[in-house]
């Protein structure tokens, strides 16, 4: 029987994490992703421009005040991909019968 | 969190869980905060004008309530501090709307009683203006009584939307029949020049204050507490 093979960009704890945080809501702050997370400033940087640059989520970097803010939110194409994935682990759990 | 890329599925699975279920609560701790804010800023007011009518006799200090949405804003911002903004949930933004929606009704509703009734306590005898005059704080009770119901609904919390039912219906009745001024003329203990400060002003504002805890602040706290 042949398995649907996972994403390789969500198949990482990371990525996977940040996902799972955008879907459940519009849109959130980077320090609200590093809470949640518990990453570092920097590997979650370099996972989010991952995920940018495959078009799953979109970045948007403006200013409150004079402090910097960096807003993330999922975007259709990864949220069709955040949908696939959950699919396709759900058959590794329960395979199909054939 | 490390960067692992050699995960199960059920290490997969877990994450998502985990992830969607901790944004859940956070989300659900911050409306908590917010409604818990917003309870105690309109209990304090409500009492504070409650005094200020008891000592004065003077209804103009009812016009407060309308600096309430920005004390409100600015208490709640002053109690999130320091934290990331969390982002809006389903039921937080229910919560959020149905009280929002009340602010406007209610406000919009005693801006326009105060003026009906300032014109027409100008142009008109007293005689008139005592029949003409409508008392607005029967149908704000109608509307918070309303809110809290459908905030009983939204939290899946049964005792709520019976207090919510209890107290705008209870209320309505008990301000159209005139219970407290009746109660007030009663008991007695009041003086022609501290009468409207007892029946309109303190009685009012304690009234307001209880209805604000059952219905704002106590499931703010409930909230804050643990997530729904």
């Amino acid at each position: 029987m042949m398995f649907p093979t996972l994403d390789p960009l969500l198949h990482s704890e990371l990525r996977l994490a940040v996902m799972s945080l955008l879907v459940s809501s519009e849109e959130a702050e980077f320090p609200y992703i590093k809470e949640q997370t518990g990453a570092t400033a920097g590997n979650l940087s370099v996972q989010i421009d991952k995920l940018s640059a495959a078009g799953y989520i979109e970045v948007e970097k403006i200013f409150k005040g004079k402090k910097p803010c960096t807003i993330c939110r999922i975007t259709p194409v990864g949220l069709k991909a955040f949908k696939d994935y959950v699919k396709a682990l759900k058959s590794y759990l329960s395979p199909p019968k054939s | 969190m490390e960067e692992k890329e050699n995960m199960t599925a059920e290490r997969s699975l877990e994450i998502i869980t985990e992830q969607i279920e901790r944004s859940r609560q956070e989300v659900t701790k911050d409306t908590g905060l917010s409604l818990y804010v917003a309870g105690l800023c309109l209990m304090g007011m409500s009492l504070l004008i409650g005094i200020c009518i008891l000592i004065t006799s003077n209804l103009a200090y009812y016009l407060l309530y309308i600096t309430l949405p920005v004390i409100v804003y600015f208490a709640d911002r002053y109690a999130k501090r320091n934290k990331p903004k969390v982002p809006a949930s389903f039921v937080g933004t229910m919560v959020d709307k149905t009280w929002q929606t009340f602010g406007i009704f209610a406000v919009s509703f005693f801006v326009f009683v105060s003026l009906y009734n300032f014109l027409m306590g100008r142009m008109e005898s007293p005689e008139v203006y005592s029949r003409l005059t409508i008392h607005p704080f029967r149908i704000i009770l109608l509307l918070m009584g309303m809110a809290i119901t459908i905030n009983g609904y939204i939290l899946k919390s049964r005792w709520m939307v019976w207090c919510g039912i209890i107290g705008g219906i209870g209320g309505f009745v008990w301000e159209s029949f005139y219970v407290t001024q009746t109660l007030v003329g009663w008991i007695g203990g009041y003086t022609i020049n501290n009468y409207c400060g007892i029946a309109f002003g303190i009685v009012p504002g304690i009234m307001i204050a209880v209805y604000s805890f059952i219905g704002v602040t106590l499931p703010g706290m409930m909230l804050k507490k643990k997530s729904l």
